[in-house]
């Protein structure tokens, strides 16, 4: 079935609209999830997750902002990587609870001047990701954004692990020079 | 997560560390197009794979793209099946299937920078071709059970048979070639079934980025850039070798003192008969014996350029004209037999001599058209000659690398096909010798009396030692008509005369040899 048939389907609630398209997504959705969540009935539940946050957000697709694909793997990285997130937090709550420490976390609100900087420096480095060269644009995408690991990135890419990480190596030294080689470390 | 990519970085890249927050910032609301597209673990494997066998089928006859494409697609097959080998024994099959092609390739390759290239396109190597193609199949085969075993791991009910049309398609293009299907008819058949590959091909690749999401890429350690290098690397430097070592003959070079023979009864007979002296020196031990019984010797001189000339124009007529000759042809007709009446038999000894100026690399081609090929006379035989040449002050002589009668197909102009015999000689020159020349005789008896002695030579020479494949002298001679010669020119030239009651009639010699 073509693209555009199953979205017709999800967006008129079609009965067998899910079935068919986790069908055709389900390994694209998995291979997305399984870069942030690695316990098997974690990965099939995130899936559900997402297969129904497309189902609900459906309207909100615009193919003028970007493919069809794009947008699920959009909603599966994020939904991933929120459970991820949400999956780490419950585990230092509970270490937390057992700890008899009492701290007190100083308060770290930025500056408005700091947050202005700070939105400066974000166009900088989205228009410095947007000029990279597709190659280290792909590389790039598949360590920071879907959070492959260097092995996995070298196999699907013909390339050594050594390979990958020299040229992660030069993207991010390109990008601090395009920063101005300033660091908030 | 930020701990986990803080721990995948090595100590020396923390220099250059860009915060995790700000690089979450980076990324715009959705992934660009390409990237996506690219972010599929078989996409680099299939995306060869599909250029590989695409690569395979195009046989553009010029550049000698028919080499190069199908080269580079063996080499785009191998990497791509080498990225997936891991994920079933499919890929494995057609990984270890892509190699061995690979490996029969390359040898090819270099082989066709050699004078021995023409052993696997002639047919008399007929097991590389007949391997490939057996290989070539069953990689289209494991090709197919791989996309169908990666359908099903992926959950994918509705098949896709673009595989295994290519399979299909593939064998009826071998059944084609090797039943010899040849028109107007089997062209558009080829030419079906190209754009059918080409259509499988997309189709192929529109399936993959559902169900290849579900495929595992195998690493390497080598990576892909680095290998094609090597490949790229073995094949120019083995074609250099190749050009520089064997773009001609092993041609076995001895000294011989061609005064040997002066002071004999043969030698000083022929030299009273008119048998010019420095032709004469020439003539092994063996060929004079042959001329023992010699009472009447005719001689044709004739001069050939092998350039290309030079243009000139007179008004509207443009021709060219050739102020260089390189060739200088001396032909001999020596009666060796016969009383003036029916059975004469006259030995033909065609003598040819270049000039220094001109190389002499590669390989060169004699064609005799002898006079039996004429009404009035039959045989040729004694086929003898020999080869000779002076390097550092000293005369070297050497056999033809081959001589004897060739049986082959040749085409006309207008690809009408037909049987030949002709006797050919196929041999080398030095590159660096002077005075480069040699001879090539036979015997022929007449049968009936009045009849024009026709001896034709066609002498092929080599001007330039670029080309690819490498084709020899001989095989372009063979060939038959061509619209362009290069690296190749070939002249003509004949001694002719009618004899009438026993006498030669020498005045008959230009009456029908064209002179340039």
């Amino acid at each position: 079935m073509k693209e555009q048939e199953i979205i017709s389907c999800i967006k008129n609630k079609t009965e067998k609209a899910a079935e068919l398209f986790l069908q055709r997504y389900r390994p694209l959705i998995r291979y997305i999830v399984v870069s942030f969540i690695h316990n098997e009935p974690d990965i099939e539940e995130c899936i559900n997750d997402i297969a129904w946050k497309i189902f609900d957000k459906i309207d909100s697709y615009d193919s003028e902002k970007g493919s069809w694909n794009a947008w699920i793997t959009a909603i599966a990285r994020n939904t991933a990587l929120n459970r991820s997130r949400s999956n780490k937090y419950h585990e230092s709550i509970s270490v937390s609870f057992n700890s008899e420490e009492d701290t007190q976390i100083p308060s770290n609100e930025p500056t408005p001047e700091e947050l202005l900087i700070e939105k400066e420096r974000q166009a900088m480095l989205a228009r410095a990701v947007r000029e990279l060269p597709e190659q280290e644009k792909i590389i790039f995408y598949r360590k920071y954004y879907y959070c492959q690991s260097t092995i996995q990135i070298a196999s699907e890419l013909g390339l050594t692990a050594r390979s990958v990480e020299g040229k992660l190596y030069r993207i991010r030294k390109r990008l601090k020079d395009m920063l101005g080689g300033g660091s908030d470390d | 997560m930020t701990d986990q990519l803080l721990k995948e970085r090595p100590k020396e890249d923390k220099e250059f560390d860009i915060p995790q927050e700000l690089i979450e910032t980076s990324f715009e609301e959705l992934p660009p197009g390409e990237v996506v597209k690219a972010s599929n673990p078989c996409a680099v494997g299939m995306r060869r794979i599909i250029t590989g066998i695409a690569l395979s089928y195009i046989t553009l006859s010029f550049l000698a793209l028919d080499h190069i494409l199908p080269a580079i697609g063996a080499a785009m097959l191998f990497l791509g099946f080498r990225n997936l080998r891991g994920e079933n024994p499919w890929f494995r099959l057609g990984y270890i299937c892509s190699a061995l092609r690979l490996t029969l390739m390359i040898p090819q390759l270099i082989l066709n920078a050699t004078v021995y290239g023409g052993l696997i396109r002639d047919g008399q190597w007929k097991a590389v071709p007949i391997a490939a193609a057996g290989i070539q199949l069953l990689t289209l085969f494991a090709f197919w059970m791989a996309i169908d075993a990666v359908q099903k791991k992926a959950g994918i009910k509705e098949r896709s048979f673009s595989a295994a049309a290519l399979l299909l398609l593939y064998l009826l293009t071998l059944a084609a070639a090797f039943t010899g299907f040849a028109g107007t008819l089997s062209t558009l058949v080829m030419l079906l079934s190209f754009i059918m590959i080409i259509k499988s091909l997309v189709n192929l690749s529109d399936l993959m980025e559902t169900s290849g999401y579900s495929i595992k890429a195998s690493p390497v350690e080598l990576s892909d850039g680095i290998l094609k290098k090597i490949i790229a690397g073995v094949i120019a430097a083995g074609i250099l070798c190749g050009y520089a070592f064997f773009s001609g003959y092993d041609m076995d070079w001895l000294p011989v003192d061609t005064a040997e023979h002066a002071s004999g009864d043969i030698y000083l007979k022929l030299k009273d008969l008119g048998y010019p002296e420095a032709q004469l020196r020439d003539l092994s031990a063996q060929e004079l014996e042959l001329l023992k019984d010699a009472d009447c010797v005719v001689v044709r001189v004739d001069e050939r350029p092998l350039n290309n000339g030079v243009e000139k124009k007179e008004g509207n007529f443009i021709y060219t004209e050739y102020p260089v000759k390189e060739l200088c042809f001396t032909h001999i007709a020596v009666r060796v037999a016969g009383d003036g009446k029916n059975g004469e038999a006259w030995r033909v000894i065609h003598h040819f001599r270049l000039r220094d100026e001109i190389n002499s690399g590669g390989t060169a081609n004699i064609m005799l058209w002898p006079a039996e090929t004429s009404d009035g006379w039959d045989g040729a035989e004694d086929l003898s000659g020999r080869l000779l040449c002076r390097q550092k002050d000293e005369d070297l002589a050497a056999d033809y690398y081959y001589i004897g009668k060739r049986s082959y197909v040749s085409a006309d102009f207008f690809g009408n096909s037909q049987n030949v015999d002709d006797i050919s000689c196929d041999f080398s020159m030095p590159h660096k010798a002077s005075d480069r020349r040699g001879y090539v005789a036979y015997t022929s008896t007449q049968t009936e009396n009045g009849y024009l002695l026709s001896s034709w030579i066609n002498y092929t020479h080599q001007n330039s030692f670029i080309q690819y494949p490498v084709k020899t002298a001989g095989e372009f001679a063979r060939e038959g008509m061509h619209i362009a010669d290069y690296p190749f020119k070939t002249v003509q030239a004949a001694i002719q005369f009618f004899i009438t009651d026993g006498k030669p009639d020498p005045e008959s010699l230009d009456e029908f040899v064209n002179a340039y």
